[in-house]
């Protein structure tokens, strides 16, 4: 195709629409005078074509549906019996896309609320129990107060020791891994208190002295019904709970220096 | 030498303009607003469609629906107008297409009969339905550009608006379909 026939024909199209008469516009280009002359004969046919007839019946029911449309569009919601298409309008959003993040959030946060309200009360091995426990760092991550860390930590030992318990009684095992998990928490909970200030602290040492004692009387409850070869295991646990309490003891009466956690630094144990 | 090419107008009075109370009154709902826009509207829709094959009564049906979905969304219309309202056409007409199955093809012996005796009678009216299979030959694009600028009088840069492209984009289909169809009435003469 010839690109300078092109632009000839664009340059004399325009001076035609600015009222050169055709005949001036081409008096530079005589060689594609006959061709342009061709071109713009078909464009003014195609230009003077008549329009094809409008039906007034067809402008008058189509203003019928647009009326119609616009009375559905400002009834109330719950009245309109909204069309599919229109669901978006519900909340009034910018654009679909709007509405489909918002759908997407609802669903996220029912899936991860069901999710985390069914894995409370899993055990080790159990389906949901890897939800129970990432809930649980979740919640560690976003704490950002010590006092409120060792709280947790604190309430976490219980439940691994309510697990180790439960494991015993509905599933006839004794879990090293939870009891492990347990006596860590425990340990962590110094991590937190150790950056209270000393009228703060000193409220969880008697915490941890008592908590610690709870644990080794629950573990000594456990030594009958463990198996013989995970007895060692369970004695040294109930053993390191004594040793916590007697310690926290000692940092209650100021008998250890400050920050020294002896038995609670985990690889000391 | 045809006097009739003279004073190539690009405004005609089929023109789409619509000012911008009026658009603002629509966006709003205002029922007058919205009747003197599908009035004003109603033509250049209604031949968007006729033009591109469909029969006369869809034409009529589809044009009636873009204005039903116009209702629904002309709150959030930004924009040129006449490119928005052409876009939804188009998604209209493309789930027309795939319902009805091919396009509606012209038969060559109809594109030729559009053409008979349009050499020699450059100054008589060509009919619409002529004008239609004549166009037959064209790309969809090149028709587009075409019915835009010539039936529609829009100017190039109106043109390109509402085809979303760049004006020389617009200028080069504009030929490309010119030399097409002269080909085809120089075949018949």
């Amino acid at each position: 195709m010839d690109s300078r026939l092109e632009k000839v024909f664009n340059t004399c199209l325009k001076k035609l629409g600015e009222g050169i008469p055709v005949d001036q516009a081409l008096e530079n280009y005589p060689e594609y005078k006959e061709e342009v002359k061709e071109l713009l004969a078909i464009a003014k046919m195609i230009e003077n074509a008549s329009l094809p007839r409008l039906r007034d019946e067809a402008v008058d029911s189509c203003l019928t549906r647009v009326h119609n449309a616009i009375s559905l569009q400002k009834k109330p919601i719950w009245t309109a019996g909204l069309l599919r298409w229109q669901w978006a309008r519900l909340f009034e959003f910018p654009s679909a896309a709007w509405a489909k993040a918002l759908a997407l959030v609802v669903v996220a946060f029912f899936v991860s609320w069901a999710s985390i309200n069914v894995s409370a009360d899993t055990l080790p091995g159990d389906f949901f129990y890897s939800i129970k426990l990432a809930n649980e760092k979740i919640r560690l991550i976003l704490c950002t107060d010590d006092q409120k860390k060792a709280e947790l930590r604190l309430m976490y030992s219980t439940v691994r020791m309510r697990e180790l318990v439960r494991c015993l009684d509905e599933k006839g095992e004794f879990n090293p891994h939870v009891l492990t998990a347990m006596l860590d928490e425990t340990a962590l909970v110094t991590d937190n208190i150790s950056r209270l200030p000393k009228e703060r602290a000193a409220d969880y040492y008697l915490k941890l002295e008592r908590h610690c004692a709870y644990q080794r009387d629950v573990l000594v409850s456990l030594n009958s019904r463990v198996p013989a070869y995970q007895k060692q295991a369970l004695n040294e646990a109930i053993q390191l709970c004594h040793h916590r309490m007697e310690w926290m003891g000692k940092v209650r009466r100021s008998e250890v220096p400050m920050g020294e956690w002896g038995p609670f630094v985990l690889n000391e144990r | 030498m045809h006097n009739f090419l003279e004073n190539i107008s690009s405004i005609k009075s089929e023109k789409l303009i619509l000012e911008e109370e009026v658009l603002e009154n629509a966006r709003r709902l205002e029922g007058a607003a919205l009747s003197i826009l599908v009035k004003k509207s109603y033509p250049f829709v209604f031949r968007y469609f006729y033009y591109r094959s469909v029969t006369r009564e869809d034409a009529e049906d589809l044009t009636s629906e873009v204005f039903v979905r116009l209702v629904s969304s002309i709150k959030g219309q930004k924009g040129y107008f006449p490119a928005w309202l052409i876009s939804i056409a188009k998604n209209l007409l493309a789930d027309y297409y795939r319902k009805k199955g091919r396009k509606r093809e012209v038969p060559l012996e109809e594109i030729e009969e559009a053409f008979s005796g349009s050499e020699k009678d450059m100054k008589e009216v060509m009919s619409p339905d002529d004008l239609r299979k004549m166009l037959g030959v064209l790309t969809d694009e090149q028709k587009e550009v075409i019915l835009l600028r010539f039936v529609e009088g829009n100017t190039n840069e109106e043109t390109a608006k509402i085809m979303n492209k760049s004006i020389g984009a617009v200028k080069g289909l504009q030929f490309r379909a010119l030399v097409a169809l002269r080909v085809v009435v120089k075949n018949e003469a």
